[in-house]
């Protein structure tokens, strides 16, 4: 078991934040977690990391106590940039990571340059942008390659293009085995992300999750869309071509994730992905009530 | 290891850190430039100390003349003391003369002997009722310590001014002592564990892999490669600066100390050794009992108050209490290592040290059981 979150409850005074959450996870996947402020997002995830003690309830990261330190040598938690110390450089950052993971430092340029952010390592965190900080908290949560990703609003601060590198960066990640677990209000790039959505609202996750919903149309463009097309259907996947929307699917019928990763897998580069559909705001809006966010 | 570099890296790269280890430096180089500076004004002092003592012997000896002319009918009966006092006066007024005309052209052991022979008459004319402005304690004080440095063939330093390397380390060490370097630690260790606690960095040093008691442990040794570092400039810049500048002195210089009641001496290397190693250990024991504070309260301000809270207690306690028994048990008992050192009546300049080691091992358990349920929201 990847993940599992049993009969978790947490309160802070008189008030339960969390109302017995309960979660499976069996196989890398990319989960997201959405939910209005105060929902207990960021609560959850603090207690998945021990940073928080639970009231009741147990939870496991990779079938070990999530109170063995020793977990963090797999599991990363992205938490927001307070964590960041302002008079030390990002390498200062990365090679503390590196020495108390044993991690060998050629891993710091690796990251670096995957991140995009080799020009600035030697900078002091201070002088970063609220990007570049994501970038950093980004790089200091993969550099050990781990099995699972905790993620706490990592696309805050990002602009359109970082948001992008992001997006690919974890559905790399996600390819490579890791199971990203993410919490954001970015809802068009946690739909882009995945659509194995749970949703959360006052400490309790809603039985629905976006993937067990109406479906949502996607429609993908590729450098050679007909030869991803034939590739597609190949393989089973009831997917068409349409000019100028390129190949287009309903989830119901295809796992986005999938096709993803069959065409990365044979080379092709993902121009865009577009939901035709309004998926996981759509749905957001019906579940919280427009303007609660 | 890897955490205490990570540690020592975010306290020694910064700004507050670099600045406050230039300002030590200047601020003995400025004390030692000012010594250098006031060798004529030292020696002044002197001259007016002695100028003082002929002013004094003057004024009794025209009270004296006064009052054997015209003696009143109330002092018939001490007209015996009175001439005995004012014969008194007499020897030592000449010997006060004497002083001050050979202070420019006499030998320092010359000057030292005639002090001695000065004090003595002013301890005879002070039995004999005479009033003068130095009491019994500071003529017994002076005078031990002149033939301590006449036995000893040590030639004198001025108390205040002195550029001899052992006497100058000695005053900068006796500043130190005197809740410097208390202030000194607390300006560098005052956000050590409470930032990570008010900017949450903690959470980041809680996610990885290291245990957790290993966090404040190794907050505690970067406190003490810290202090370490102070002490280091403390006594390596007066050396340095007396050993250019100044002249190399002795640190078998004496000091006076004062044991049961009596007189007793010590030379400046063992005051340099005693107050470094009772400032080291009070220095130890408030790191610790900050990051205590720090632990408990995560908030700067708040373990700050708290602290120094407990420094005023320890000190009301110190002022209150006496005796050998306090001394075993008072762990603030170190919080003035000169007095611990300088006045060891009823009780050894070592022996708050057992009580205060123990209170910091104790602090340390205390601290690891809670770091190790820490929770932080």
């Amino acid at each position: 078991m990847i993940i599992h979150v049993d009969n978790v409850k947490k309160k802070y005074k008189k008030e339960w934040v969390l109302k017995g959450i309960n979660m499976k996870v069996e196989e890398p996947n990319i989960i997201a977690l959405v939910g209005p402020n105060g929902s207990g997002k960021t609560t959850l995830l603090n207690c998945m990391t021990n940073i928080l003690k639970l009231d009741e309830g147990s939870i496991t990261l990779l079938d070990q106590p999530h109170t063995d330190t020793s977990i963090f040598k797999e599991v990363s938690y992205l938490q927001d940039n307070r964590i960041l110390y302002g008079h030390l450089t990002a390498y200062d950052h990365l090679k503390f990571i590196c020495d108390v993971q044993k991690i060998p430092y050629k891993k710091i340029k690796e990251v670096t340059d995957r991140v995009g952010m080799s020009s600035y390592v030697k900078r002091r965190v201070q002088n970063f942008s609220l990007g570049m900080k994501q970038h950093l908290l980004l790089a200091m949560a993969i550099i050990n390659q781990p099995k699972i990703l905790l993620m706490d609003e990592p696309l805050n601060g990002l602009d359109p293009t970082s948001a992008i590198n992001m997006r690919e960066i974890l559905l790399q990640l996600y390819e490579e085995g890791t199971t990203i677990f993410v919490s954001s209000h970015n809802l068009d790039e946690i739909d882009r992300l995945t659509h194995n959505i749970h949703f959360m609202k006052d400490g309790a996750l809603l039985k629905e999750s976006l993937k067990d919903m109406d479906s949502v149309t996607y429609s993908i463009k590729t450098n050679d869309d007909d030869q991803a097309n034939l590739l597609l259907k190949e393989n089973a996947f009831d997917v068409q071509l349409q000019k100028n929307r390129g190949i287009t699917f309903s989830e119901r019928d295809v796992s986005l994730q999938h096709v993803m990763k069959l065409l990365h897998d044979h080379d092709f580069t993902i121009i865009s992905v577009d939901n035709k559909v309004e998926g996981a705001e759509k749905r957001y809006r019906e579940l919280f009530e427009e303007g609660s966010v | 290891m890897r955490l205490l570099i990570f540690e020592l890296k975010k306290i020694l790269l910064t700004k507050k850190f670099i600045a406050i280890c230039l300002l030590i430096i200047a601020g003995i180089t400025f004390l030692f430039f000012r010594n250098y500076i006031s060798q004529d004004f030292a020696h002044g002092q002197i001259a007016a100390e002695y100028n003082e003592y002929v002013n004094v012997h003057e004024q009794r000896a025209n009270y004296y003349e006064a009052i054997m002319e015209n003696p009143s009918d109330d002092i018939l009966g001490d007209l015996e003391q009175l001439e005995e006092q004012q014969e008194l006066n007499e020897t030592a007024l000449e010997t006060s003369n004497q002083l001050l005309s050979q202070l420019d052209t006499s030998e320092w052991q010359e000057r030292l002997q005639l002090e001695n022979q000065y004090y003595q008459e002013v301890e005879e004319y002070k039995y004999a009722n005479g009033d003068h402005p130095l009491t019994f304690e500071e003529i017994n004080r002076s005078r031990a310590l002149n033939t301590k440095l006449l036995d000893e063939d040590i030639a004198p330093q001025y108390a205040n001014y002195s550029i001899a390397t052992p006497n100058f380390m000695m005053q900068v060490m006796q500043i130190f002592i005197t809740f410097t370097a208390i202030a000194l630690i607390l300006l560098f260790i005052a956000d050590i564990l409470t930032r990570e606690f008010e900017e949450g960095s903690i959470h980041f040093l809680i996610t990885q892999p290291i245990k957790r008691h290993t966090i404040v442990l190794n907050k505690f040794i970067g406190g003490v490669v810290i202090y370490a570092i102070v002490i280091l400039l403390v006594t390596i810049t007066p050396y340095t600066l007396g050993l250019i500048f100044g002249n190399p002195g002795t640190f078998s210089y004496p000091v006076v100390v004062e044991n049961n009641g009596v007189i007793d001496f010590i030379t400046i290397q063992h005051y340099l050794m005693t107050s470094t190693i009772l400032i080291t250990v009070f220095s130890v024991f408030c790191i610790t009992l900050y990051l205590f504070y720090s632990l408990i309260f995560r908030q700067t301000l708040i373990a700050l108050f708290a602290f120094m809270a407990t420094m005023l207690v320890g000190y009301l306690i110190n002022t209150l209490t006496a005796g050998t028994f306090w001394a075993w048990v008072n762990p603030l008992q170190n919080m003035l290592p000169e007095q611990m050192i300088l006045v060891q009546n009823s009780h050894e300049w070592y022996m708050a040290i057992p009580v205060t080691l123990v209170v910091i091992v104790v602090l340390h358990v205390v601290m690891v059981g809670r770091v190790r349920r820490l929770k932080v929201g």
